[in-house]
Formats: structure tokens, C-alpha cells, sequence
């Protein structure tokens, strides 16, 4: 990608985010299919594995999974310029649409046809999350350490219901002490 | 002196917002309902509804609206700045460590691990959307068939898988 002008870089990252923003339904994790097929797929900006280490970080930080997901990748690819245009491409499309709604506020729920569009892309938002999560879970290179890490994770997550800050924080610290970093 | 108020109580929401999605509906409620009386009991409850229903993060989604009837349109813009300000800042800072972190041998122990806890976390992504909008067996149904099309064509832009979800939705549901 380094024989390309910045500006179009910047123009393009804008695009792609303000469009993947609209089809977000249920949370910033609708996006990450989307974004995976476009970025590492269609547009090779990121490898496997820098899609993965995006998302991971930004999965674990505070704020939400999108605005964190646009400020890594946009910096990643085109540093603070493609930062900054990222988070505001992603962030039009959300605050048209409930600014609209504010307004005819009362009228818009009611409308069945929009809520069983909705539902069926939400439906479609979880099958390709399972996919991608299928997918990623083939990349990971799996060694005694992680395959315990990842049973302790689902223990705590599904049986325990800890929260999941301290799943990460635990799994973090247990990767230092004990992970090969491979 | 409302919209720096506004600004600032979105700066600290967007913060808490760890994980996104339902968690963030509990703290959400005892700041702008129970302690700032910003909107009342019923609207937050229509405004949840329609969040789980719309495009963007739901965190934001209720910071442009809360935003809105509190102060119009400068109300829904500084209240989705505040929501997107400081994440913006720490993602910037850590995406100007980590790239200088790769060759780490910390950072990569750290990050081999969490990527196997995010896929724990993913799933729990998966459960909560289906649990908490699929109110019979027909969107389960739509999610397995969008499950199979995901993974055999990998070519299809998923865009436009979502759309014909969302139409199919639109006859069957």
C-alpha cells in the first residue's frame, strides 16, 4: 500500500468505516465480519494476524468495541489522520439515524416492517460472527497453555459468570507468567 | 454551560462502556435517569428498544438521543463527541505503543493470550445478541443459513449478506 497517495489511503479508510457503520446492528461486533473480509480480504491493509491483534486490543479496552476498533486500524494504516477520519466516518451514520429518530420521536418503533428488517440483520450479524469466530479459532495456533486457557476462559465466562474485565486481566497475567508469546 | 455539562458526563459514560452492549445499559440508568433526571424512566426504556435495533454502538446511540432531547442538535453532537473523545484518545496512545511494542517479547506473551480470551469473549457476543433479540426459532433459523453462507462463499461481501438477511427478515418474520 506504500505507493499510494495518503489522501486517497485516508479517503478510502473513510468510506469503508462510514459504510460498514450503517450495517452495524447490535453492538460494534456486527462489524468486525464485515470489516475482516474488506480489510484483510478485499483491500489486504492488514495481515491475519494484525486483524486479529486489532480487534484483540480493542475488544479489551474500555470505550466501545467501534471507536476503538476505527482509532487502531485508521492508525495503523495512515497514523493520526486516518485515526481521527476513521472514528468520524463511523460515527455519522449512528448519530444520523438517532437524531431522526429523536425528532419523530414516538412514531418510528411502531413501524413493524423497519424492526423485522432489523431482526433479520441481526440475525445475519450473528451467523457471520460465528463464522469469524470459527475462522480465528482455526488461525490460533493451539499449545497445551492456550488450550487450558481458553477451557479456564469459558469456565469462568459461562459457569461462574465472572465478569469479563477480569477474565482478560487474569488471562493477560497468566500469559506473561506462563505463555511461549508464539 | 449545559453542553459542557452534557460533554463531559458522555466523556465519563464513554469510558465505562467496557465490552459494549448490555453492559453498559445498568450504569447508563443510575447516571442519567436516577442521579441527573435527564430523561425519564419510559423514554430510557423506548430508547433501549430501539438502540439494540439500530446501527452504531448502543452506548452511543443512547448518548446522541439523551443529547438530543436534552439540547437539540449541538445536544446530540457534543453528547456522541463526549462518548467517542476519551477512547479515542487511549486507543491512539496504545496504537503508538504497540506498534513499537512488536518485537517485545512481554507484549507478545501478553497478546498470544488475549487472543485466545477474545474468543471466549466473541462467543459471548454471539450468546447475548441471540438471547437477548431472537424471541423465537425463525431468526435461528436465518442465523444458521447466514452461519453456512459466511464460510462457503468467501467472496460475498457480507454487506450484502446482511441485506438479504434483513429482507428475508422483512417477508418472514
Amino acid at each position: 500500500m506504500k505507493d499510494k497517495n495518503p489522501l486517497k489511503i485516508i479517503f478510502e479508510l473513510f468510506s469503508i468505516f462510514f459504510y460498514v457503520a450503517i450495517f452495524t446492528v447490535g453492538g460494534g461486533v456486527a462489524m468486525v465480519p464485515v470489516l475482516e473480509r474488506i480489510m484483510v480480504g478485499k483491500k489486504r491493509y492488514l495481515s491475519d494476524k494484525e486483524f486479529i491483534e486489532t480487534f484483540s486490543i480493542a475488544q479489551i479496552l474500555p470505550g466501545s468495541l467501534m471507536i476503538n476498533m476505527a482509532t487502531f486500524t485508521g492508525y495503523k494504516i495512515a497514523k493520526f489522520l486516518g485515526a481521527l477520519f476513521c472514528c468520524i466516518a463511523i460515527t455519522i451514520p449512528p448519530l444520523t439515524i438517532i437524531t431522526l429518530i429523536a425528532m419523530f420521536y414516538g412514531k418510528f418503533i411502531e413501524f413493524t416492517l423497519v424492526k423485522k428488517l432489523m431482526l433479520g440483520i441481526l440475525a445475519g450479524v450473528v451467523g457471520e460472527v460465528s463464522g469469524i469466530t470459527l475462522n480465528m479459532f482455526r488461525k490460533t495456533k493451539f499449545n497445551t497453555f492456550k488450550i487450558i486457557l481458553l477451557l479456564f476462559s469459558f469456565l469462568l465466562m459461562f459457569v461462574l459468570r465472572v465478569n469479563p474485565i477480569y477474565i482478560v486481566i487474569i488471562g493477560a497475567l497468566l500469559g506473561i507468567l506462563l505463555g511461549k508469546g508464539d | 454551560m449545559l453542553l459542557i455539562k452534557i460533554f463531559l458526563e458522555f466523556c465519563k459514560i464513554g469510558i465505562i462502556a467496557f465490552g459494549g452492549g448490555n453492559a453498559i445499559f445498568p450504569i447508563l440508568h443510575r447516571e442519567v435517569v436516577e442521579s441527573l433526571h435527564w430523561i425519564s424512566e419510559q423514554d430510557f426504556l423506548y430508547m433501549v428498544s430501539i438502540a439494540e435495533t439500530t446501527p452504531g454502538p448502543i452506548g452511543m446511540n443512547l448518548s446522541t438521543f439523551i443529547g438530543y432531547r436534552l439540547a437539540r442538535f449541538p445536544g446530540a453532537i457534543i453528547a456522541t463527541l463526549g462518548y467517542d473523545f476519551l477512547p479515542f484518545l487511549i486507543m491512539l496512545f496504545v496504537a503508538i505503543t504497540v506498534v513499537r511494542l512488536q518485537e517485545n517479547k512481554i507484549y507478545q506473551r501478553f497478546l498470544s493470550a488475549v487472543m485466545v480470551v477474545v474468543l471466549v469473549l466473541l462467543m459471548r457476543a454471539v450468546y447475548l445478541m441471540a438471547v437477548g433479540g431472537f424471541h423465537d426459532f425463525r431468526p435461528y433459523v436465518l442465523s444458521l443459513i447466514a452461519f453456512i453462507a459466511f464460510m462457503k462463499f468467501k467472496k460475498l461481501n457480507p454487506i450484502y449478506l446482511l441485506i438479504i438477511c434483513g429482507v428475508i427478515g422483512m417477508i418472514c418474520f
